[in-house]
């Protein structure tokens, strides 16, 4: 996941509660802006539009992350746009969702049928709707550029785009992400952004 | 199994932590045999409270029936105390 920096650099903080001082998880991210590393049992006075970007990070992964438990969260504010990066090192969308539905065999798949249907890892939890949700606000926002890659398979677009065309935007990467990394920009006063 | 519970945090504190992550070993740590025992290990965990170790341990116990639930030996004082408090109360 080192591979991946924010598009403006700044000096950023990671957290840990445990240890209660500054800490860079070795060979995670690069410096790459205001950012926050969170293990989950950190006080959250940070806001709850915080809280809501990166939970899902700990529902999903806890108890079973890969080495270095918490998420990542940037958030990069500039004249034309916001840029909010969330990533983890967990088990990933394969991972999450292959106790309930044990045919799926790799993150491509696994990312097409988590947007296209009602599914959740934490079954028999009623949950899995968010996703959906997502993608419905994602395409209301001209402009909007959102990328996700989780193992080996990226979904990535900018909006408008019909939801129906989203799963046809994933692609297999010579790079896995052990994890899941989530990119999102959105422009400011309607003005459009640069791909990622 | 063993579980090792410190994958939960170091600091094992109030009751809806202690909630969601049973949650959270529901659905992706535990076994989904729920007749496997699971042995859990809390020699890692730094700080444990009987709240926690309550929404933890009653919620496997309740679905996985007691007997298959079980505690292995060690852990700091924090631990010992919570876990008797738990494991010893008529409503745990």
């Amino acid at each position: 996941m080192g591979n991946y920096r924010g598009r403006h650099g700044a000096t950023g903080e990671c957290i840990l509660r445990d240890t209660r001082h500054c800490h860079r998880p070795p060979g995670f991210f690069p410096p790459c802006g205001r950012a926050d590393w969170y293990d989950g049992e950190s006080g959250s006075a940070r806001g709850r539009h915080r809280r809501r970007a990166y939970e899902h990070c700990f529902d999903h992964n806890l108890g079973t992350w890969r080495d270095i438990p918490g998420c990542w969260f940037s958030q990069t504010i500039t004249d034309t746009e916001t840029e909010i990066i969330v990533a983890d090192r967990g088990q990933g969308f394969l991972g999450s969702l292959t106790r309930v539905r044990p045919d799926l065999r790799d993150a491509a798949d696994t990312l097409r049928i988590a947007f296209t249907t009602q599914i959740s890892g934490r079954a028999p939890e009623q949950r899995g709707k968010g996703l959906r949700f997502i993608l419905d606000a994602l395409v209301s926002l001209p402009g909007t550029i959102f990328l996700l890659h989780t193992g080996d398979a990226r979904m990535s677009f900018q909006s408008p785009i019909a939801t129906e065309e989203i799963p046809a935007t994933l692609q297999r990467m010579p790079v896995s992400v052990h994890g899941t990394y989530a990119a999102l920009t959105i422009p400011r006063n309607g003005d459009t952004v640069s791909p990622l | 199994m063993i579980l090792d519970v410190s994958a939960f945090g170091k600091m094992l504190i109030s009751r809806p932590q202690g909630r969601e992550a049973f949650l959270a070993a529901r659905a992706y740590s535990v076994p989904t045999d729920r007749h496997e025992p699971i042995d859990l290990d809390f020699r890692l965990v730094d700080v444990l409270t009987p709240s926690w170790a309550d929404e933890f341990l009653r919620g496997l116990q309740e679905e996985r029936g007691t007997e298959n639930v079980r505690v292995l030996p060690g852990g700091n004082a924090s631990v010992e105390l919570a876990l008797k408090a738990v494991l010893h109360s008529p409503t745990a």
